[in-house]
């Protein structure tokens, strides 16, 4: 199960965030992971919203450069070593990460680390084959 | 020597000036006719023959040549003598396509830098000076003509060429230098680590001549304080000869055009009408003593105006204003001539659009420039390192093409400006 993500160009200026935060929450679509990238210049967004096709057309029309890309979210359960065993498992099995970061909560007690990996069948096949950790959506 | 480098032609009557351009002009036409097929083209375009020209009056019958004609003509459309009696090349800056090569005769150098030796005299010049050129040296005009100029008028000449500030105050010292010939924004560099150093008083400096680089009175002002000296400005252009086509006298109210060696008329850039001295207008060129390369009704593109007040200093060359713009869309930055163009074609080359926006500054005295492009969706990727490496390679051939370095700003789309529905390409923030 592959989760759409969007990726958006900012320059690096104040208030940029907020405007794309702000044009998705006037539009009714809800965060459920945002991860920040930047240099001193410009920055890259990234994002996965309950509602990705409508967000990605929203900031289209906006004038928004926008990328989409699969990744996958996998749940973690919330006690400790939860993130390092999973860590752990792609380290034993020589995945490559491009790049992850941490949703928000999904439920509860859990959460999911947003995972782009160049390898999407082996990571796919790895962590279906682990009772521990789940691909999910959010 | 006295006041004049050559008091004869330099104060010489208007009458003889004229009678001296019109046989020249006549000269010259019959040269570049025999020996120019490329000019002798344009002007049968034009239902013009040599025979047509029989003074000054008939100047305007002929047709102008423009950076573009030399552009077709590169490399040797314009050499009018068999390259056995060349002895000489200098070239512009800019790369292929704007590349200016100029060839010399012997005669042809000498007469430039008579036109530099009038130049250093004017400032001041005698052979008791220590002539210190921190110009750069090579193809580049600036060295060559005031070393020349100053070989000239009998001074002891220091090659110093550009860069290494250290060197250039250590020489400027010991060496007692009293005439330093440079950029204005290099004099205004070196007056400010002069004073940062606190070795004002040790140097003998009484005179600056810069040139090849637009400069404000302001900035005269700001570098005569610094260094206690008069600054002088100095005009010429590659195609021409280089430096020394026109100097300041003692007057500093623009400067004197060499006319038993250059024509000068000033035109309405779009109608290409000749306008009276005293109107705004674009600057062109005849060059009637030049053998290797003569230009005629050369467009240079730099808008200015023309003065034939009698001038107390004595001479009686009509005088042009420092250039006011350019009725084109060149910029000098750090002394290269850039072209939007130029930045056109790299950016259209890498896949970018050509919503792009030049901002020119000057920082701690230096020149900057910033290419700002709107960043699309072609082009972009959600990896981080990807951008920094597309924004390298942009500049990388920005550099190869311009031949200075340029930062380069990769922006959101649509946030480069646009007026009535064309983008405003350059910002010039410079105070100049
Ligand atoms: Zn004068």
């Amino acid at each position: 199960m592959i989760t759409k993500q969007i990726s958006v160009f900012l320059e690096n200026k104040s208030g940029e965030l907020a405007r794309v935060a702000g044009l998705l929450s006037e539009n009714g679509i809800n965060l459920r992971a945002l991860d920040i990238a930047q240099t001193s210049s410009y920055g890259i967004i990234r994002f996965v919203s309950d509602r990705q096709t409508d967000a990605a057309r929203i900031l289209s029309e906006n004038d928004y450069v926008l990328h989409v890309s699969e990744v996958f979210a996998v749940k973690v359960p919330d006690r400790p070593g939860g993130l390092s065993g999973l860590l752990d498992i792609l380290a034993e099995n020589e995945i490559n990460v491009e790049y992850m970061y941490s949703s928000f909560s999904i439920t509860d007690m859990d959460v999911a680390m947003i995972i782009r990996v160049p390898d999407v069948q082996k990571f796919e096949k790895l962590i279906e084959g682990n009772s521990e950790y789940s691909i999910t959506n959010l | 020597m006295g006041k004049y480098y050559q008091q004869e032609i330099e104060t010489a009557s208007r009458d003889q000036i004229i009678t001296r351009q019109s046989e020249l002009l006549v000269k010259q036409v019959r040269h570049a006719w025999d020996n120019l097929p490329y000019y002798r083209g344009k002007m049968e375009e034009k239902g013009v023959c040599p025979e047509d020209i029989n003074g000054i009056d008939d100047l305007k019958k002929l047709p102008f040549i423009t950076k573009n004609d030399l552009r077709l003509a590169y490399p040797y459309g314009f050499r009018a003598v068999p390259e056995s009696e060349c002895v000489r090349i200098q070239s512009t800056s800019g790369t292929t396509g704007k590349r200016v090569i100029a060839f010399y005769t012997q005669s042809d150098v000498d007469l430039w830098e008579e036109c530099c030796a009038r130049a250093i005299v004017a400032a001041g010049g005698t052979k008791e000076d220590v002539v210190h050129v921190s110009y750069g040296y090579g193809l580049f005009t600036g060295g060559m003509g005031l070393h020349g100029g100053s070989h000239k008028v009998g001074c002891l000449t220091l090659p110093m060429s550009s860069g290494n500030t250290e060197r250039q105050l250590q020489f400027m010292e010991d060496l007692g230098s009293t005439i330093l010939c440079c950029t204005p924004s290099y004099a205004q560099y070196l007056s400010e680590a002069i004073n940062e150093k606190g070795i004002k008083n040790r140097l003998r400096l009484k005179a600056g001549i810069f040139g090849a680089e637009p400069w404000s009175e302001e900035m005269r002002r700001d570098i005569e304080a610094g260094l206690g000296i008069r600054a002088y400005d100095i005009y010429g252009l590659t195609e021409l000869s280089g430096p020394g086509v026109a100097f300041e006298c003692s007057q500093q109210t623009g400067m004197h055009i060499n006319e038993d060696h250059f024509i000068a008329e000033i035109i309405d850039p779009d109608t290409e009408e000749v306008l009276p001295y005293g109107r705004k207008g674009e600057l062109v060129f005849t060059s009637i003593t030049k053998k290797a390369f003569p230009l005629i009704r050369y467009r240079t593109r730099d808008i200015c105006v023309l003065n034939d007040e009698k001038c107390p200093c004595g001479r009686t060359h009509v005088k042009m204003s420092k250039p006011m713009g350019r009725s084109d869309d060149m910029l000098i930055v750090k002394g290269v001539n850039v072209f939007p163009s130029q930045i056109e074609t790299v950016l259209l080359e890498l896949g970018y659009s050509s919503n792009y926006q030049i901002v020119v500054d000057r920082v701690n005295l230096t020149d900057t420039i910033e290419v700002r492009v709107e960043m699309n969706a072609n082009n972009f990727s959600d990896d981080l390192g990807m951008i920094t490496k597309m924004e390298n390679k942009v500049l990388q051939a920005l550099r190869a093409m311009l031949g200075i370095g340029a930062k380069v700003s990769l922006v959101a789309p649509k946030s480069i400006q646009r007026s009535e529905g064309k983008a405003v390409r350059v910002i010039d923030r410079r105070k100049i």
